[in-house]
């Protein structure tokens, strides 16, 4: 199965720009675009590897591809071209809802929805939201999406921006929100992580710019006792505390031999038999999120109450680490 | 020896031009009227050859469908399931099927024929508001065929049913958990599909996006047909890719002798990759008698009866969610201005009065950017303007096609569903588009209705609906007013009204040919006048029912 991902958001939030720079800096990914706009991408000519017309092949291995009249014979056409993909990226038009977009991932069962990210454009955005045109269409992309990016927070004053803020929170309070500027989002946000776990013990640098990386904390979760299924879907359901994104390998009661891939971007997540089993018996969960609200230690008290409560079983221990310094932050989780 | 003229004598002719409305004969010359009027007065052009086959007929301009598309070729590839009777390609009536088991029924002779186990079987305007009792099931489909994948498109297009085969293979099951996959209580799958999950398994059925069907020149040839047979000699293809496959279908197919109407296809002027305006120039330059490029269409929301119609306060009558636009608002100006700039003319489809609305504000602000006189610009369906918007259009030069098969089809869910009695009374408001002074014109949207403009009249004569309510009586317009719509009415939104919509000297020799006088018979009668056949540029197409 493919993960596919959704961009949305209103004309000008972003979508474009936010495109160009993954397909120009590439994502460590085989990744394969599919815009509305294929005028408005613009990929250095260095870089393109070849042209045919409705697809661009690029020399870092990503494809970008266009919709034309029908995005489900785009997709199609893209499954028909049997190149190797790691990831499809879809972008939404400025005035779809993504989320039904995403139903295409939800139907085909070569297709593994991954996430719906929606841009907002945070200059434009408080007008929008009560535009009585558009107003219905801004709300029903954000009610979609697993996560916001709110873009060109350099664009209103400081006092403009916190309101914006406000107001995004106390309209989609569980929603998870990254703020950015330039439309500049690490892969690793935006995209379900490329590798596999990373080592435990490794500091994981986000394949982010410089000037971004400082945003973001990427920490890992392991654990030697299986989870309880129930307590675990709750607290991935009310997760909160600005976590973005969620890979690993899990192990559930009642069939603790059968290893289960954890996926999580923003809201949304899903567990399901690990396509390579591993049957190690030791859960090993990554997070990704915003560094001034992921607590790992709250985090890591919150995990090990959705464990198995048995005697028996070694602690789980938790490692955190901030992506600029390699600085290691270890806790014993209970 | 000078070229060949020929008379045609009928025992009337419509002519539609007020300086002789009524005549008995028409000389044509190289395709072209040359005269209309009396034997006598037509015989100082020279020698001519009388032909009498009209004798006993009734002559109208030809008839012109300002709004449908080519798909209408497509979908009769595949068995006709819709409630009502309609005519196929061949001429053939396919009786409407009044239960989901003549449904059933129906499939289960077409599967019959069948010979590759592996084709799946696709059926099409199938339509359960009209069907009582309980929805239709993959189970049912099974009946037809167990083994073979069997898809019926809902009339609307954005509905469709599957049998468990089909189901199997695009891998829809219990565990699918997708907006749009109808189920049943225990999480099964009942085999109706809509919207984005529509278009997906009709799409793994068909092999092909429905919507965007491709235009082979069989297609074309079948569209033409069910056109002609309604009467029709000037039809549109009213949203193309124009692609270069598909102009050069629509290059070779016109051109045939044997195509039996002008075809008007409007190019898709948005999401394109490529310079519009240049390539419409270019298409333009190569435009023949029977094929004319220079239109561009623009959608900018959804349908009225599938609640994705922008509309204005107070919303649907049910309480659903307003629609969905298919263009930003504040895009339209921007998407219109280079077409409005180089000469063309724009056909913005609005359903719902939010985005007429919305269109207006686009294309007055266009207007206030770059003067131009008789731009023509068409709100396409318009099904909801009120008397505001169109004195607005009348202001603006704006012309309206509006959408009165609809009253017939879907009048009685307005009324109770999507818009309450009251703004259901007044939906594609013909009278009130007269009275402020709108060129207008009126509608099938085929394949969505059936092609039929006399039908159509009909339903802007008679706003009757299916169930038979009369649906805003002071809507309702005259029969010579409902003739001028199909005719000089839709010519005037193509900018062909002066070469074809009326019997004068000089346009093109195109006439519908009828077994009765429009203006004679009862008014509830216009719908069922037999068409004899057409005559397009002086030649005669019949239909199969008339002798050639």
């Amino acid at each position: 199965m493919t993960p596919l991902s959704v961009i949305g958001g209103f004309l000008g939030a972003g979508k474009t720009t936010l495109i160009n720079q993954l397909l120009a800096e590439g994502c460590g990914r085989r990744l394969a675009v599919l815009v509305n706009d294929f005028g408005a991408v613009n990929i250095d000519a260095a870089l393109i590897a070849g042209h045919d017309g409705e697809t661009i092949a690029l020399t870092n291995g990503c494809l970008c591809c266009s919709i034309g009249d029908s995005l489900i014979a785009a997709l199609d056409g893209l499954q028909r071209r049997r190149v190797p993909l790691d990831h499809i990226l879809v972008e939404a038009s400025g005035v779809a809802d993504p989320a039904r977009v995403a139903d295409l991932a939800r139907l085909d069962p070569a297709l593994a929805l991954d996430g719906i990210i929606v841009l907002v454009d945070a200059e434009r955005i408080r007008g929008q939201l009560v535009d009585r045109h558009i107003g219905d269409t801004v709300r029903r992309q954000i009610d979609g999406a697993d996560m916001i990016v709110l873009n060109k927070m350099d664009l209103p004053s400081a006092e403009a921006g916190r309101l914006v803020l406000d107001e995004l929170r106390r309209l989609w309070p569980d929603l998870p929100l990254v703020t950015t500027t330039g439309a500049r989002v690490p892969a690793a946000i935006l995209l379900e992580p490329a590798a596999g776990l990373p080592a435990p013990a490794a500091p994981n640098r986000l394949s982010a710019p410089a000037d971004h990386a400082a945003q973001f904390l990427s920490w890992c979760f392991e654990a030697d006792r299986p989870f309880a299924p129930q307590p675990l879907a709750q607290l991935l359901d009310r997760l909160g505390g600005g976590v973005l994104r969620a890979k690993g390998t899990v192990f559930l009661a009642g069939d603790p031999a059968q290893a289960m891939l954890l996926q999580l971007a923003g809201r949304r997540w899903s567990l399901a038999p690990h396509p390579r089993s591993e049957p190690s018996g030791r859960s090993q969960i990554v997070f990704i999120g915003l560094r001034d609200s992921l607590r790992p230690t709250a985090l890591a008290a919150r995990l090990a109450a959705a464990l198995v409560p048995r005697r028996g079983h070694r602690a789980g221990a938790a490692t955190a680490f901030w992506p600029e310094s390699g600085r290691p932050e270890s806790g014993a989780t209970e | 020896m000078g070229p060949e003229t020929t008379i045609f004598a009928a025992r009337k002719i419509l002519t539609m031009d007020p300086n002789r409305p009524v005549a008995t004969h028409v000389a044509v010359r190289d395709g072209r009227i040359l005269g209309v009027g009396e034997r006598d007065q037509l015989s100082g052009w020279g020698p001519h050859r009388l032909d009498t086959r009209f004798a006993d007929k009734v002559l109208m301009p030809g008839l012109v469908e300002g709004h449908a598309h080519v798909l209408e070729g497509f979908v009769w590839q595949h068995v006709y399931l819709g409630f009502y009777d309609r005519r196929g390609p061949d001429g053939r009536i396919w009786k409407g099927l009044k239960s989901l088991d003549e449904v059933i029924a129906r499939l289960k002779t077409t599967e019959a024929a069948l010979t590759d186990p592996d084709r799946p079987l696709i059926g099409w305007g199938f339509d359960p508001i009209f069907l009582p009792g309980r929805r239709m099931v993959a189970a049912d489909l099974d009946r037809v065929s167990s083994g073979r994948a069997v898809a019926i498109i809902h009339a609307s297009f954005h509905v469709m049913n599957a049998n468990s085969e089909l189901l199997r293979r695009a891998g829809i099951d219990a565990s699918t958990n997708v907006h749009g996959v109808v189920k049943v209580d225990d999480g099964r799958p009942t085999g109706e599909l809509l919207e984005m999950a529509a278009k997906f398994m009709a799409y793994r059925a068909l092999g092909e996006d429905v919507m965007a069907a491709g235009n082979s020149p069989a297609v074309l040839r079948r569209y033409a047909q069910v056109a002609q047979l309604a009467g029709v000699t000037t039809v549109t293809d009213l949203h193309s890719d124009l692609s270069e496959k598909t102009v050069a279908t629509y290059r070779a197919v016109t051109a045939e002798p044997e195509f039996p109407v002008r075809l008007v296809p409007a190019f898709r002027g948005y999401g394109i990759q490529e310079d519009g305006v240049a390539k419409l120039e270019r298409l333009r330059a190569g435009n023949t008698d029977k094929l004319r490029f220079g239109l561009v269409k623009l959608i900018a929301d959804g349908s009225i009866q599938g609640f994705t119609g922008r509309l204005k306060w107070p919303g649907y009558y049910n309480g659903r969610p307003n629609g969905i636009w298919n263009i930003a608002p504040e895009e339209l100006k921007g998407i219109l201005l280079p077409f409005h700039k180089a000469g063309f003319q724009v056909h913005i489809h609005v359903n719902g009065d939010e985005a007429s609305e919305v269109a207006l504000d686009a294309i007055e602000a266009v207007l206030a950017e770059a003067p131009r006189r008789d731009h023509r610009h068409t709100l396409q369906h318009c099904q909801m303007a009120d008397a505001a918007q169109f004195r607005r259009m009348a202001a603006l030069g704006v012309a309206a096609n509006l959408f009165s098969n609809h009253i017939y089809y879907w009048g009685d869910a307005h009324y109770a569903e999507t818009m309450g009695p009251d703004r259901a009374e007044r939906m594609d408001a013909v009278a009130s588009a007269m009275r402020c002074g709108v060129a207008f014109a009126i509608h099938s949207d085929a394949p969505i209705t059936p092609i039929g403009p006399l039908f159509t009249a009909w339903c802007a004569v008679n706003r009757l609906t299916a169930s038979g309510r009369r649906l805003g009586e002071g809507e309702r317009i005259g029969v010579a007013d409902a003739l001028r719509a199909i005719t000089l009415g839709a010519a005037y939104t193509l900018k062909m009204d002066g070469e074809i919509g009326s019997i004068e000297t000089g346009k093109f020799a195109d006439f519908t040919v009828l077994d009765a006088d429009p203006l004679a018979v009862p008014e509830a009668e216009l719908k069922d006048i037999g068409i004899f056949g057409t005559v397009l540029g002086g030649r005669f197409f019949a239909s199969p029912s008339a002798p050639t």
